[in-house]
Order: structure tokens, then C-alpha cells, then sequence
């Protein structure tokens, strides 16, 4: 497997704070990576950077260019999506669709009109006319239709209802991902997309909290729900998060093994959502 | 020019329609209206001497006696440059503003992020917009005004027929479009030259202001003048002189790039009339290929675009 995007040292500092400070990760060919954190964590920031769009401090590469220096040829093989509003109002659908296919040698005119014709959205409307359910299906017509390597996604689904969340990741699996693809998401609707990832990246206050594989997490870490006899033990193992549930606490451990867990309760997969509020300091 | 660059600036047109395509249209459409309007009045002028013949009427018969063929062209060509400057004053603040938004409104609106998620580098995303001023915008403006003009003509040559004049003898025989429109299209490849600093700086303000690019184009060289008064870093203002007369050309060039000559008299007429001299400074405004003022003009719109270019690059508005 080889690496699409390496960063080493990647820092972005605005006038006093830190947006992002010495991130250090890579990601893998083939992989669909969740980069998750709060608000102002600095993920915005780092997608700006590998897609070339803000100067940055330290050493980054994407697949092969550095992206700020190479932004145009670079963008040959990166796509990005960004929530709705990005897709400028005034153009046309059939517009839109000319000038991606005046620009980009990677796109294909056929397979963007086989997205679209099922949809609503005809060639003739203007983008301001579309419903927000609609220009995300546009704007996924357009990218799914250009070959390229690397796509990025910055809330894509944010606004959008549950109809068309659902329906715009189940067609990028479906028709656009394969192996020689890799995805970099962020989101805040984490629970929807956990099935799909691959690879987490939590990012916390412009530092990489912590970067695996979905397996490595599920060997990584386990939930446990104690009773309360059980608790004071269990605690000894030292949980990272600890939460009320129905009378019980689940106990959420790094480094210890299922087998080991078994002994106080019920073990359980560790969610995403509730990793990320474990890792990111437990104020849930 | 590739095909790439052909797709950048037909997105322009497509963002732009209305006011580079369309405007120069209307405009003839406005001057037609305007024509049709006049022209019916005419019907209805009482001659001042008795109060019963039709004054236009009695203009045309003195025309016929008492102009020569040479001052009638003179006269019918100068009408039809004179038409040709409305729309040039009119796409001018057109281009002034389009100009201004050229590397604003996409930051505003955020579309900035569709467009920079395609390989198209900065600096042809400027180069297309810079084209699309000097290149585009005119040669639109150039059929708007061959439209509306044979109209004009037209109607013109009618007007006279409805007054019992002969059209042919009166206007179209005088007439000869071929030149203006030719003498036209030079003049805006002179334009397109002479303005280049000011649409620069124009461009240079779009990408750089975060809101409002109309003060942030505006305010630099009053704040020079204002920082001149203060600091007196020069005597007599020269400084602000030098920079204002450059700025005030400009302008003057951009709204009207020459200057008819409506003077008939005799002495002007008889003494050989040249096909240019109901162009006033016709030949003025080709001598300005030659100047060092347009030349330096030029470094210095190259400069101001090269600016606009770097900040498109490095302008990062939204936030983390």
C-alpha cells in the first residue's frame, strides 16, 4: 500500500492561535478515513492544506506534489466536496457539466448525465433553483464522473435530510469506491458513516489525538457495562471513560483484552462516537 | 488559445450575460426608442417663420441647397461615431464593475472552493477574466453597435423619406459605417492597452479586499493625496499630481476615446476633408501606441494583475 497523503510536522498558525500544531500522519491508498473532531479543531484547516488551498509549515505530501505548489496539477487527481453552499448559485446545470468537461481531462461526460438522469435534476435548471438535497446530488454527479484518486469530503451531508445522507454515501460505495480510491470525510453525524470507514483520525486542538485503523480499534479498545458490585475493580483496570447507563456504567478501556474485560460485564464494540468522546478529554 | 481557456472564459460569459452580452443590445434597443421618439416629434416642429410648414421639412430643403456632399458626410459620420460613444461610456462602467467583482464575488458567495477544486491554476483564472474584459466586452459591444447602427440607419434614411426628402442623396449615400466600425474596433485594441492599469487595479482590489472592493480600489490614491497634504514629502503635490493625472486619463480614454468633431464650417470642409476627421483625434488615439504614457500604463496593469494573481493564491478568506 502506498501512501496518498504524508504529513509530517504540518502546522498552520493564524495570528495567535494554533489551527493546526506539528500533525504527524499518513494516509494509505484504498482507505475511506474519518477525520474527526470538534468544532475549531483544525480539520477544516488541514483539508485546505492537502487540497493546496492555504500555505502551511512542515513537510506534506499528496500523492506525489506538494500541494500548495501544485494546486492545479495536483486537482487533476483530487476532488472535493464541501457542504452545499459551495457550488456557485448563477450556473446551469448543463454549464456546470460543460465547464467541468472543458477543464478536466479525467472527467466523463456520459457517466455524469447517467448519475444525474436519476435525479430530478435537469440540465437546463440553475443551481439556485435546486433544493439542497439536489445540488449535493449534482455536485456528487460531477466528482463521481471525474477519475480520480483522492476525494475529499468536508461535511458533505450537513443540511441535507436523512433521505439523501443516506443516499449520497450509499452511492459513493457503490458506484465510485474501489481500491485504487482513497476518501478523506469529516462530520459531525459520526454514527452515519461509521460503518463505512476504514480509518480514524481525531484531531484535538490542532493535534492528532489519535490515528488507527477500524481494526486496530476494535482490538484496541472494548466497552464494558459493570454492575455496580463489579465497579470499584473494574475502575482498577483504569478506564479512559466511565458513563451512567441504565442503572450500570459503561467503562470504556484502552489496552485491555475482551477475555480480560469478560470478568466484570458485558462486553461491547466501542462506537465511534462514544471513542471520540472518551479520547477527546470526556465531557460528553 | 486552447480549448481550456476557451471553457474559463465562456464561464464568464455564462456568470456575466446580462452585462457583457446583453447590455450592449439594450443599449441599441434604448437608442432606437429614443430615435423612434424624436424622430415622431419631428412631425409635429412648426416652422417659426409662418407657423404652417413642418420645420424638419424646411431643414432637409436647406440642407439639399446649401450643404455640400462633403460637409453632409462629414455631418453623417460624426452623428454615427457620436452613437458608438454611448456605448462605449455605457460598457465601460460595465467592465469597471465586472471588473471589481471579477475576484470578490466567488470569495463572497464561496463558490471560490468549486472553482479551486479544479485543475485550473490561478494564474489562468485571472488571465480569462483580464480577457474577457479587454476582449470579450468589446468585440460584444461591436456588434451591438453594427446591430443598432444599421438600424439607426435605416430608420434614419426613412425619417427623411416621411419628410418628402430623398434618403439616398441625404443620408445613405454620405454614409459609410465600414469605416466607424473599423476605426471602432482599432480604437478598442488601443483600449484594451491603455486600460489595462485600470482594470489591474481593479482586479488587484477584488482579490484582495475580505468586503466592499469599491473602497478598497477608491481609497489607496485619495489616501496618498491625504497622506501627501500631511507629510509633505513633496512640494506642490506633485506626487499625487502625476498620479491623479494618470488615473483621470484613464477615465476621460474610457468613456469617450475620442472626441467628435462636429465643426462644419467652411474653411475645415474645403480644405480637403480626410475620412478621419470627424474622429477628432483619431489619429491621437493611434499615436498613444507609440506614447511611453500607455506603455508604462501596461507595466504597471502587468504588475497589478501579477499582484491580483498572488492573492488569489494566498487570499485564504474562510475560517478554520
Amino acid at each position: 500500500m502506498s501512501a496518498v497523503i504524508t504529513a509530517r510536522n504540518l502546522s498552520k498558525r493564524f495570528k495567535q492561535k494554533a489551527a493546526l500544531d506539528n500533525c504527524s500522519f499518513s494516509v494509505e491508498q484504498g482507505r475511506i478515513v474519518g477525520l474527526i473532531g470538534p468544532n475549531g479543531a483544525g480539520k477544516t484547516t488541514a483539508l485546505k492544506a492537502i487540497l493546496g488551498l492555504t500555505p502551511y509549515e512542515g513537510e506534506l505530501t499528496v500523492l506525489g506534489h506538494h500541494p500548495f505548489k501544485d494546486r492545479s496539477a495536483l486537482m487533476q487527481d483530487v476532488s472535493f466536496i464541501a457542504d452545499v453552499a459551495i457550488l456557485p448559485r448563477w450556473i446551469r446545470v448543463s454549464e456546470a457539466i460543460k465547464y467541468v468537461e472543458g477543464v478536466h481531462p479525467r472527467f466523463v461526460r456520459a457517466k455524469c448525465e447517467r448519475f444525474l438522469s436519476a435525479t430530478e435534476v435537469k440540465p437546463g435548471m440553475r443551481v439556485r433553483e435546486l433544493s439542497k438535497g439536489m445540488i449535493a446530488q449534482l455536485h456528487l454527479a460531477l466528482v463521481m464522473a471525474i477519475d480520480a484518486r483522492l476525494l475529499i469530503l468536508d461535511e458533505p451531508t450537513l443540511g441535507l435530510d436523512i433521505l439523501y445522507r443516506r443516499r449520497f454515501y450509499e452511492q459513493l460505495l457503490n458506484d465510485y469506491f474501489d481500491e485504487s480510491r482513497t476518501i478523506l470525510v469529516t462530520t459531525h453525524q459520526v454514527e452515519e458513516i461509521e460503518h463505512i470507514l476504514t480509518d480514524l483520525l481525531f484531531i484535538k486542538s490542532g493535534k492528532i489525538a489519535l490515528a488507527a485503523s477500524m481494526e486496530e480499534v476494535a482490538e484496541r479498545y472494548c466497552q464494558v457495562l459493570v454492575g455496580n458490585d463489579r465497579l470499584e475493580a473494574a475502575r482498577e483496570l483504569r478506564p479512559i471513560s466511565e458513563r451512567k447507563l441504565l442503572g450500570k456504567t459503561a467503562l470504556l478501556f484502552d489496552g485491555v483484552t475482551p477475555s480480560q474485560a469478560r470478568e466484570y460485564g458485558e462486553v461491547h464494540q466501542v462506537g465511534v462516537a462514544d471513542l471520540f468522546v472518551a479520547v477527546m478529554g470526556g465531557t460528553a | 488559445m486552447s480549448a481550456r481557456f476557451l471553457t474559463l472564459v465562456q464561464r464568464e460569459i455564462w456568470e456575466h450575460r446580462g452585462g457583457l452580452i446583453y447590455t450592449p443590445f439594450i443599449v441599441g434597443a434604448v437608442m432606437i426608442g429614443l430615435f423612434l421618439l424624436t424622430g415622431g416629434s419631428t412631425f409635429y416642429w412648426k416652422s417659426t417663420i409662418d407657423g404652417s410648414g413642418n420645420m424638419a421639412e424646411g431643414a432637409l430643403k436647406m440642407a439639399e441647397t446649401q450643404l455640400n456632399p462633403a460637409q453632409m458626410q462629414l455631418i453623417a459620420q460624426a452623428a454615427l461615431w457620436s452613437t458608438a460613444l454611448v456605448w462605449q461610456m455605457v460598457m465601460f462602467i460595465v467592465v469597471f464593475f465586472y471588473c471589481l467583482g471579477s475576484l470578490y464575488d466567488d470569495r463572497r458567495d464561496r463558490s471560490v472552493l468549486f472553482w479551486k477544486s479544479m485543475p485550473v491554476s490561478d494564474l489562468e483564472t485571472v488571465l480569462s477574466k483580464v480577457a474577457t474584459a479587454v476582449v470579450v466586452a468589446p468585440l460584444a459591444m461591436l456588434a451591438g453597435v453594427i446591430v443598432g447602427q444599421i438600424v439607426l440607419i435605416l430608420l434614419g434614411g426613412i425619417l427623411v423619406a416621411m419628410h418628402g426628402g430623398n434618403p439616398w442623396k441625404l443620408v445613405w449615400s454620405h454614409l459609410n459605417p465600414f469605416v466607424i466600425w473599423a476605426q471602432f474596433a482599432i480604437v478598442q485594441g488601443v483600449q484594451a492597452l491603455y486600460l489595462l492599469p485600470l482594470f489591474g487595479w481593479l482586479m488587484l482590489a477584488s482579490a484582495f479586499a475580505r468586503g466592499r472592493p469599491f473602497l478598497w480600489a477608491v481609497l489607496p490614491p485619495v489616501m496618498l493625496s491625504i497622506a501627501e497634504s500631511w507629510l509633505r514629502f513633496t512640494t506642490d503635490f506633485a506626487f499625487s499630481k502625476v498620479i491623479w493625472e494618470f488615473i483621470v486619463r484613464r477615465f476621460a480614454a474610457g468613456f469617450a476615446p475620442v472626441s467628435i468633431n462636429a465643426d462644419f464650417g467652411d474653411t475645415n470642409v474645403n480644405a480637403g476633408l480626410s475620412g478621419t476627421k470627424y474622429a477628432a483625434n483619431f489619429d491621437d488615439v493611434l499615436a498613444r501606441v507609440a506614447s511611453l504614457d500607455l506603455w508604462v500604463g501596461v507595466a504597471i496593469g502587468i504588475a497589478f494583475l501579477a499582484g491580483a494573481i498572488y492573492l488569489r493564491r494566498y487570499r485564504d478568506d474562510s475560517t478554520s
